[in-house]
């Protein structure tokens, strides 16, 4: 790139710095909301006068949130552990070893990654329900777990692929056998495909809303934007409650997403342009 | 393993899909699978399953009453399983073909529900319990043609007995005494009077007609209250129970159709509607906003609530001062007795326990209508909203005046009927041209028919 | 590439991945496509139907009407994020400024945040007495204080810009990335041959992002097609039926109206069509000489 010079940059800054604050303004709105006192009917942009968490309280004991959370937690921690191991195994098959079909069944597994859901759930539904699976949290992580698959094997050959080939070479040459390779040579290094994708493995599952609304219909076991969706349609009139839970449900993955941020996009970046 | 592997692999993609489609629709199809169902009787107890989508107080009438049912018979469990109302059709199908079927569940009238179930042979005919416990005798005349369906399931308003019903509706406006009086407007009389009043509140600053129109049902509840002076007996009739001679397009229904728009185009009509759900404009009508509400009977409860005195309610005022007023309404949902029962003389036991005179006193006192002629036994009355309905009620019932829901035409209101009452109501598109594409998707009904 | 050592340990490895996604994904799948020929309601005997759920899904306005609205996403999903991210990504990859990675992962949060929490949340800021509509009369402009989710014209490019709001930094993300791996080389050569910035954006930049643009294309463009969430927990189709999408329209006819048969048919039709769409970007990425 060509440096730019010192108006240039500030120019830049400027923009980016409107961009990003109007992306951040109404998440900033729903925050002040939900932090408003309980019956406040609010319609503009206020600045609370106090800052009342009572409306997190009340989610919390009148609508189940605690409920609705502990469940996204169980499946979406079930789900990225799941995916990551079955596609850190089958990336590395797909990206150091040579077999009959290999590319057919790369590209089979690759469908998944533009299979929509919507073409799925019915008979998802239909066969669950017959093995008297629905209304439980496998029903939601079992499924979860195939279709990240798709992406996570994608992503997990590519980084085993731009693996340096000697280092393999040398190690079976040791008489070391595949999976003590795996482990020992090429996981260590593999932290940051791992990390992006139990990131992104865990947010796409807590963040999942069709499936969860189609499998589980039992309150005890529903996952939290389900949760915000009743909530949100039973209780219409209840604005700063509604934010409260709002913020609740997303908090989690955001929380995620900031701790491991430079280290995900990184990975993220990088994976990406493996492509 | 790998020879599974292999296996696949040797397939081709074609052959596979074509041995997992024979698979699939073999495995996944056929009626329900009622084969043996264990867990009905256990030891002398016995469940009967019942399936409700009721909500509100209605429901936790129910849940007593049922309650009640158990503790009268010893060694019998009621277990009530309760699905949200948009999702109940298809989830009582699912339910249906299990093989842990309900053996009781409530229906929705006429095509809307009952009719495809019927039509599925899942419903039984009640009328060897009907004669046993006089349930033919209970209701209304008005009401019975309502509870009558052919066991082919195409002809609806009469043939065999199906579902029994335990409480009544009626749609009315709902309107904020304070606001009418300060308005100086006394409760109107004539359409022309309503109209007139409308008018009044709008330059008054007030919003005249609240409503909640994001569910889209709420505007054709508006179309109902219309349709009852502008659109004829015949008409409606023809419509709901399925006589091809009469359509949509008919000169009562685009006159209803026309109104409305032309209501909404004066800015009668609540501004926010599309974007708001029944519950938020029935909150914000208890809330002071809005002069008039047009809803159903069933509201009555949570707004006198809310409101106490300062609400009342009248059935759509007739166009000639004086005429009998007509509202469209019904006795609301049946009780059902399904095929795949094993228990069907307790499942109709049940039904009579809960459609009985002690449920309809409960109902009442409740501040929600029933279908039955209580007379002496009726309770005092919870509220003056209450008596309103009540009273509303039964000048429908001894005038014969009650009309059938529109919706019961057909099922699936939800992917015709109600966006384009929608569209119709804001403008988007002309009464002509919505009712012909109503009157076009009842028409494909009609043919699958047969 | 390395030869296993036993003939069956490669399948072995890859046997978990296949446990999970064969039953869980590729049969049901296989199921819609046989379901699509039937008529079923989930409960009777289904009847064969050959091709007529086919005939009259595509021969439904309503079906036609729910593609449209899924084109109009596009553009707002796709094609806007796209155009406004390039000129972003590039003028931040090269200003440079301290605090840009601050400012872009802020652009990127909104990707982290579920959909049904950004449906909730944008229904109460476009509701007729929402923040939005506020701050619009604060400005003096009351006529523009419209129940924006509620409007037969606007609700749809609503939910665009909300869509548009949620990929804008998952755009710039990809960009900004892809910019990093340009050579200088070429920039330089550039420089050298006397080409001014937009040139240089047109003959450097662009092709080298072919790949990001791409990738961005293909999830902005799938997403759209397959928006749900967003429509499901804010206008649900409404108002009329402006904003249907297809996958509402598969839930519906599947979850609400027990046509089984009709929704197959429509999420193989659904499946098809975000295919081509991601053959045809990928084939046109491919394509362009660099």
């Amino acid at each position: 790139m060509i440096a730019a010079t010192r108006p240039e940059k500030t120019w830049s800054t400027a923009i980016l710095l409107v961009f990003a604050a109007a992306t951040v303004l109404p998440i900033l709105g729903i925050v002040l909301l939900s932090l408003q006192p309980g019956e406040a009917q609010l319609s503009g942009f206020a600045w609370p006068d106090r800052l009342d968490f009572g409306n997190y309280a009340r989610a919390f004991e009148v609508a189940h949130f605690g409920s609705y959370l502990k469940s996204s937690l169980v499946v979406s921690i079930a789900v990225a552990a799941g995916t990551v191991v079955v596609s850190t195994l089958a990336g590395y098959a797909f990206g150091t070893m040579r077999f009959a079909g290999d590319n057919l069944l790369f590209y089979v597994l690759l469908t998944g990654l533009v299979i929509p859901f919507e073409a799925v759930i019915v008979p998802l539904y239909v066969e669950l329900q017959a093995a008297r699976l629905t209304n439980s949290y496998a029903s939601v992580i079992l499924p979860l777990v195939g279709v990240n698959a798709a992406f996570g094997t994608f992503w997990m050959r590519a980084y085993f692929r731009a693996a340096p080939r000697e280092l393999i070479e040398a190690a079976s040459l040791d008489g070391a056998g595949s999976l003590r390779i795996l482990w020992k040579v090429l996981l260590p290094g593999a932290r940051p495909a791992l990390l992006t994708l139990v990131v992104l493995a865990f947010m796409w599952s807590w963040n999942e809303f069709l499936l969860p609304l189609v499998m589980l219909s039992r309150e005890d076991l529903r996952t939290a934007p389900l949760g915000l969706a009743f909530f949100a349609s039973r209780y219409t009139t209840d604005r700063v409650g509604m934010a409260a839970a709002a913020v609740m449900v997303a908090l989690p993955v955001v929380a995620l997403f900031v701790a491991t941020h430079r280290r995900f996009v990184h990975g993220m970046w990088a994976g990406a342009l493996k492509q | 393993m790998s020879r599974t592997a292999r296996g696949r692999l040797r397939f081709g993609l074609s052959r596979l899909v074509a041995a997992l489609f024979v698979a699939g629709i073999s495995a996944g199809c056929g009626p329900n699978g009622a084969g043996e169902r264990d867990g009905a009787v256990e030891g002398g107890r016995r469940t009967l399953e019942v399936w409700t989508p009721e909500s509100g107080s209605r429901l936790q009438l129910v849940q007593r009453r049922a309650a009640g049912f158990s503790a009268a018979h010893p060694g019998v469990e009621v277990n009530l399983t309760i699905r949200d109302f948009g999702s109940y059709p298809a989830q009582l199908k699912l339910a249906l073909a299990s093989d842990r079927p309900p053996d009781v569940a409530i229906g929705n009238l006429g095509w809307s529900l009952d009719g495809p179930l019927i039509k599925a042979g899942l419903l039984r005919p009640l009328d060897p319990w009907a004669a046993r416990y006089g349930w033919d005798k209970r209701f209304p005349d008005a009401a019975r043609a309502q509870m009558r369906f052919t066991t082919d399931g195409r002809q609806f308003g009469r043939g065999a007995i199906f579902g029994i019903p335990y409480a009544a509706d009626v749609i009315g406006w709902f309107y904020n005494a304070r606001k009418l009086e300060a308005l100086k407007v006394p409760v109107p009389m004539t359409l022309a009077e309503l109209e007139s009043s409308f008018e009044t509140a709008k330059h008054a600053g007030e919003v005249p007609i609240m409503l909640g129109n994001k569910a889209q049902w709420p505007g054709l509840h508006l179309f109902y209250l219309v349709s009852a002076d502008l659109a004829s007996n015949e008409e409606i009739n023809g419509i709901v129970f399925g006589d091809r001679a009469i359509q949509w397009t008919a000169p009562g229904f685009v006159q209803s159709a026309r109104t409305l728009a032309g209501w909404n185009e004066k800015g009668f009509i609540e501004p926010g509607a599309n974007g708001m759900s029944p519950a938020d404009a029935l909150a914000r009508f208890t809330q002071g906003s809005g002069v008039f509400l047009p809803a159903g009977s069933w509201n009555v409860a949570e707004l006198s609530a809310a409101m106490a005195d300062n609400v009342g309610f009248f059935l759509m005022p007739p166009v000639r001062a004086g005429d009998p007023r007509r509202a469209t309404g019904s006795v609301g949902y049946g009780w059902h007795i399904t095929t795949a029962s094993r228990q069907p003389d307790l499942a109709a036991e049940f039904i009579d326990f809960m459609t009985r005179d002690e449920f309809a006193i409960e109902l009442v006192a409740g501040g929600d209508i029933t279908p039955l002629d209580l007379g002496e036994r009726a309770p005092r009355l919870p509220s003056r909203l209450a008596g309103d309905a009540y009273a509303a009620w039964q000048s429908v019932v001894s005038n014969g005046t009650l009309l059938p829901y529109l919706e019961f035409a057909a099922p699936n209101g939800a992917e015709v009927l109600y966006p384009t009452m929608q569209s119709m109501i804001a403008g988007h598109e002309t009464p002509e041209q919505g009712l012909a594409r109503i009157e076009e998707s009842r028409k494909e009904f009609l043919d699958s028919l047969r | 590439m390395k030869r296993s050592s036993g003939r069956a340990v490669p399948y072995l490895y890859v046997l978990p991945a296949f446990l999970f996604f064969v039953p869980f994904v590729l049969v049901p799948f296989a199921h819609t496509v046989g379901l699509s020929f039937y008529d079923w309601d989930g409960l009777t005997q289904a009847a064969f139907a050959g091709l007529d759920n086919y005939r009259m899904a595509l021969g439904s306005p309503l079906v036609r009407s729910a593609f449209a609205h899924a084109l109009v996403l596009i553009f707002f999903f796709g094609v806007l994020p796209v155009l406004v991210a390039l000129p972003l990504a590039a003028m931040s990859a090269r200003a440079n400024a301290p605090g840009g990675n601050a400012l872009r992962t802020l652009i990127f949060l909104p990707q982290a945040i579920s959909t049904v929490v950004v449906g909730v949340s944008w229904g109460w800021i476009l509701a007729l007495d929402g923040p939005l509509n506020a701050a619009l009369r604060a400005l003096g402009l009351d006529w523009a204080a419209i129940d924006w989710l509620g409007s037969f014209t606007w609700a749809l490019p609503s939910l665009g810009m909300v869509g548009a709001w949620t990929l804008l930094g998952l755009c710039v993300a990809l960009f900004f990335a892809g910019l990093q791996q340009i050579p200088e080389s070429l920039y330089d050569a550039a420089a050298v041959d006397g080409a001014g910035r937009w040139r240089t954006f047109r003959a450097v930049t662009l092709p080298g992002l072919k790949g990001p643009v791409a990738v961005a294309l293909t999830v902005t463009v799938v997403s759209a097609l397959r928006a749900f969430d967003l429509v499901f927990v804010t206008t649900r189709g409404g108002p009329g039926t402006e904003t249907i999408v297809p996958g509402i329209l598969i839930y519906r006819r599947a979850f609400e109206d027990a046509r089984l048969g009709s929704a197959a048919a429509l999420a193989v039709i659904l499946a098809v069509v975000v295919f081509a769409a991601t053959w045809i970007i990928n084939r046109i990425a491919d394509r362009k000489p660099s």
